[in-house]
């Protein structure tokens, strides 16, 4: 029999969360012919989530369904995860990087004795069949490649967004529902509230617009979100953009908010600080508008403009009005 | 009943302000914590904070517990200013190279051996500069205790907590439990108000307790490097794709010559 790689699938609010799916094209990706990819399903009403969880990748998917698991719980599910580990023993188990991942992988961790490591970026096997994990390594503009040698399973928890969501109809696979013993209650669930955040817009657009704290006033941003207006593309900004109250932080990119792929991204008024970077890694383009030209964000840019926003930004404005004439 | 006995884990590191390419070990991925001044980790004076405007209302006592290089020590006094009764750093060098799992197993070992019967334990929900958000979730597994992380609120009544609101991305869950249990708290908990000078008065009678491996019921093969299942491969420098072609002439041609390169790659071609 193949070994496995294991995807944990969150569900919340009655929907597969993006996260899981993406990682179930990555981890089909990773399987290639060597192994066979299982999604861990828990939850009240499973049946519906069959369907993308094979679309998306799965091989097969190991069902667990009790009313008592239709909200994460940590009394419950590192438990049923760990029993389910310890009788498969997959070879890997990948979760999203979000509140309830980081929360699930590092308690499967500990019960299991083995590694985790925290929001990966990228992940790949070497030639050797070792898995890298590679995550965001301190300020600055580096990567780190961990690896967890000895001990299986390896677990590993992935930012969202990284990876591009797959869908092939045609797939299917084998369910195994299974009905494991609950551990014992210790926590007492209360309620879950359903704050419905706006999505982000960052992750749709095309084209995005950030500015860092190079902007610093109301006028600047007003420019800004002209310019991405006329782009027809969503505005962002940097982790002081938002600590400073210009942009909304469900707008940060990087890191610590959000991995976007556009087309286009503009960069205005950002030094190109890894943790931010890491977040626009995937752009088709990047153009960086910075005032300083040893700015580091301008080696990792493919056109760069010197000069100060506001000369730079009112002639793009104007020349995006006049478009027609200039281009002829 | 008398008091709670609250532990507040508290972590030592790096400003992210004083990192830079050049602190960066590239053997061993790691920087060499003792050329840098370390900082409380933010999150962990909230969470000392937290401790402390519970013992208002229950009263017991707050215990701080580091692992850490012994060069911490004089750091830690200010966890005493900033309320703790006692605190105590575990160091040796057996426990360097720790990760999470190795860094969670000797937390516990030594809270089990000197915080005999607990019933908080207060985390930070990330830190700043491992920033795994791992330590939490592991001490309390290796603790046999419940747990709630990235908590916004909580509220002490009687004999249970209630409305734990552990915060998501997009709303909360929340929890009641009864003690002991572990939280990893995030800045929404409180807002953390300085030492006042009384405070710091007040610490100069209290001090840090060292202690080092074989002062704890510990196995030795599971701290430090040797506990640690991770490793660190390498590090890089992420390889850029990029074309880097700065445009040049004045403002007007340059914004130009930028829409004709983007026109050619297709965009706004139509
Ligand atoms: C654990 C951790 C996680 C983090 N996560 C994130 C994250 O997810 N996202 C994120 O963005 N940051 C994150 N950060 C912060 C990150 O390290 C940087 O501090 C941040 O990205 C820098 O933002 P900035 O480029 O806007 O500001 P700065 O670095 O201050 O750069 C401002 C730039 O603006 C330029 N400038 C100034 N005036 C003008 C002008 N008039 N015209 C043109 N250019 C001008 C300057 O030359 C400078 O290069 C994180 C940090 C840590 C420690
Ligand atoms: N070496 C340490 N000593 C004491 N507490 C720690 C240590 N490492 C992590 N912690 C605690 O665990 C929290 C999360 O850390 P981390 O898992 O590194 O993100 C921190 O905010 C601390 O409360």
């Amino acid at each position: 029999m193949k070994s496995e790689i294991w995807v944990f699938i969150e569900i919340r609010w009655g929907k597969i969360m993006e996260v899981s799916l993406e990682l179930i094209g990555k981890a089909r990706e990773l399987a290639s012919q060597d192994y066979e990819v299982a999604a861990i399903l828990t939850g009240d009403n499973l049946e519906p989530f069959f369907c993308p969880l094979f679309e998306a990748g799965a091989d097969k998917i190991y069902a667990i369904a009790h009313p008592a698991l239709t909200c994460y719980r940590n009394d419950l599910y590192p438990g049923l995860v760990t029993q389910l580990a310890k009788e498969y023993q997959p070879a890997v188990i990948l979760m999203g990087a979000t509140v309830v991942g980081r929360d699930l992988a590092p308690a499967v961790a500990a019960l299991l004795n083995t590694g985790c490591i925290a929001d990966c970026c990228q992940l790949n096997f070497d030639p050797q069949g070792e898995l890298l994990q590679i995550v965001p390594a301190f300020g600055a503009h580096a990567m780190a490649t961990i690896i967890t040698p000895k001990h299986r399973p390896k677990i590993a928890t992935i930012r969202p967004g990284v990876f591009p969501k797959p869908k092939n109809a045609s797939r299917t696979g084998k369910i195994e529902y299974l009905s494991l013993s609950l551990p014992s209650e210790r926590l007492i669930f209360q309620e879950a509230i359903h704050e419905a955040t706006s999505p982000s817009s960052l992750i749709v657009a095309s084209i995005v617009v950030a500015g860092g704290s190079g902007i610093g006033s109301r006028g600047g941003w007003d420019m800004l979100q002209e310019l991405a207006a006329l782009l027809n593309g969503a505005l962002g900004g940097t982790r002081p953009a938002v600590d400073d109250g210009w942009v909304p932080e469900s707008q940060m990119i990087g890191q610590s908010g959000q991995i976007i792929r556009p087309d286009l991204y503009i960069a205005v008024g950002i030094s190109g600080d890894m943790q931010h970077m890491v977040g626009v890694q995937e752009a088709k383009v990047i153009v960086a508008i910075n005032k300083d030209k040893r700015a580091p964000i301008f080696q990792q840019a493919d056109y760069g403009i010197v000069g100060d926003y506001k000369v730079i930004i009112p002639l793009m404005l104007n020349f995006l009005k006049n478009k027609e004439e200039v281009f002829r | 009943m008398s008091g709670l006995q609250i532990v507040v884990c508290v972590k030592f590191v790096l400003d992210p302000k004083d990192i830079s390419e050049e602190s960066i070990d590239p053997a061993t991925g790691t920087i060499n914590r003792a050329n840098y001044k370390l900082v409380i980790n933010p999150l962990d004076k909230h969470a000392l904070f937290a401790a402390r405007q519970l013992q208002k209302i229950a009263g017991g006592t707050v215990t701080v517990v580091s692992m850490g290089p012994p060069s911490i020590v004089e750091d830690l006094t200010e966890t005493l200013a900033l309320g703790a009764d006692k605190v105590f750093l575990f160091s040796d060098p057996l426990f360097a190279g720790a990760d999470t799992l190795a860094t969670s197993y000797t937390l516990a070992s030594g809270i089990k051996k000197f915080v005999s019967s607990f019933d908080l334990i207060l985390c930070g929900a990330r830190s700043l500069d491992g920033s795994t958000a791992q330590v939490g979730p592991q001490l309390a597994v290796h603790l046999g205790i419940p747990w709630v992380t990235n908590l916004s609120a909580f509220n002490w009544q009687q004999d249970r907590f209630v409305n734990l609101k552990m915060k998501l991305e997009d709303g909360y869950l929340s929890f009641a439990v009864k003690p002991p249990v572990l939280f990893t708290v995030n800045r929404d908990i409180n807002q953390p108000s300085p030492p006042t000078l009384m405070d710091i008065v007040m610490a100069r009678s209290k001090n840090v307790t060292i202690i080092s491996a074989q002062d704890i019921n510990l196995e030795s093969n599971r701290v430090g490097l040797t506990g640690s299942p991770t490793r660190f491969k390498e590090i890089f420098y992420y390889p850029t794709k990029r074309k880097k072609e700065l445009l040049f002439g004045s403002p007007e041609e340059m914004v130009k010559a930028l829409f004709q390169e983007l026109r050619t790659k297709g965009m706004f071609g139509q």
